[in-house]
């Protein structure tokens, strides 16, 4: 089976922006905490299973909407900045809540 | 007593960052045997990042938790737990998924690594990338271990 490696680019992508997205409204909302602590005991636990069924979801999915272009290092730049981007977000949210919280 | 657990992990995360190392030096100037040492390179890269989410989670969720976190808290670094390990336990998460697309665009181009400079500089990349997240991530449980060190010796003296 080819590899196509566009869709794997966007499943990191989508992935990684919804572990970081997932994790700052789990702290800022309660309620949702609460649901991911249900849905497997523990919220990092909760986090962990959506980020491989996304990642997996998201693979099967995106080679039938879109064609693998080759553009590989374009691919990679966005990976990387996404990366970088979600590192440094939260990174700052949780040094913002530690203080906020004290 | 430390628990046995979290030296596993971080030495099994540890030789996860020294693979995708080991895949960058390989393909700085790749030929077709450094290009297969690289696969494999990749493979076991990938394979120690899920075998060190799925201790460091055991750890994590059956000991640090009940165990380690309540100490930190309530010792004179609470932001070891507050800030290093919310940031560490989720920025990991990013780990295995660049470990996949960094393995996947190494087995998908193969020997193109030699010609195509393109792909050859998106894996050296991401694998710089995932050397330098593991390092820091590495960074962060000295600062945990730290913490919680420093918590147990107030409540000695």
């Amino acid at each position: 089976m080819r590899i196509n490696t566009a869709a794997l680019s966007r499943a990191t992508i989508g992935t990684i922006s919804a572990v970081t997205l997932i994790t700052i409204i789990a702290e800022l909302s309660k309620p949702f905490k609460t649901l991911l602590t249900n849905f497997s005991g523990n919220h990092w636990v909760a986090k962990s299973s959506i980020s491989i069924i996304l990642f997996a979801v998201l693979y099967l999915l995106l080679p039938k909407v879109m064609a693998d272009k080759n553009e590989v290092q374009k691919e990679t730049t966005r990976v990387i900045a996404t990366t970088i981007i979600a590192g440094f977000a939260l990174l700052l949210f949780f040094v913002w809540h530690f203080v906020t919280e004290a | 007593m430390v628990h046995p657990l979290v030296g596993i992990h971080a030495a099994i995360g540890e030789l996860g960052v020294l693979a995708f190392l080991w895949v960058l030096v390989e393909l700085l100037n790749p030929t077709e045997p450094r290009i297969k040492r690289a696969k494999i390179a990749a493979a076991l890269g990938t394979l120690f990042f899920l075998m060190s989410w799925v201790t460091g989670g055991y750890y994590y969720v059956a000991y640090y938790g009940p165990n380690v976190k309540p100490i930190i808290k309530s010792g004179p670094a609470p932001w070891a737990h507050g800030v290093a390990m919310e940031v560490k336990e989720h920025v990991f998460l990013f780990l295995p998924f660049l470990s996949f697309l960094t393995t996947g665009l190494v087995y998908r181009y193969k020997n193109n690594l030699i010609k195509d400079t393109g792909a050859r500089k998106s894996v050296l990349l991401l694998c710089a990338l995932i050397v330098i997240i593991g390092l820091s991530i590495a960074g962060m449980g000295f600062v945990i271990s730290t913490g919680a060190r420093a918590a147990l010796e107030g409540k000695i003296v």
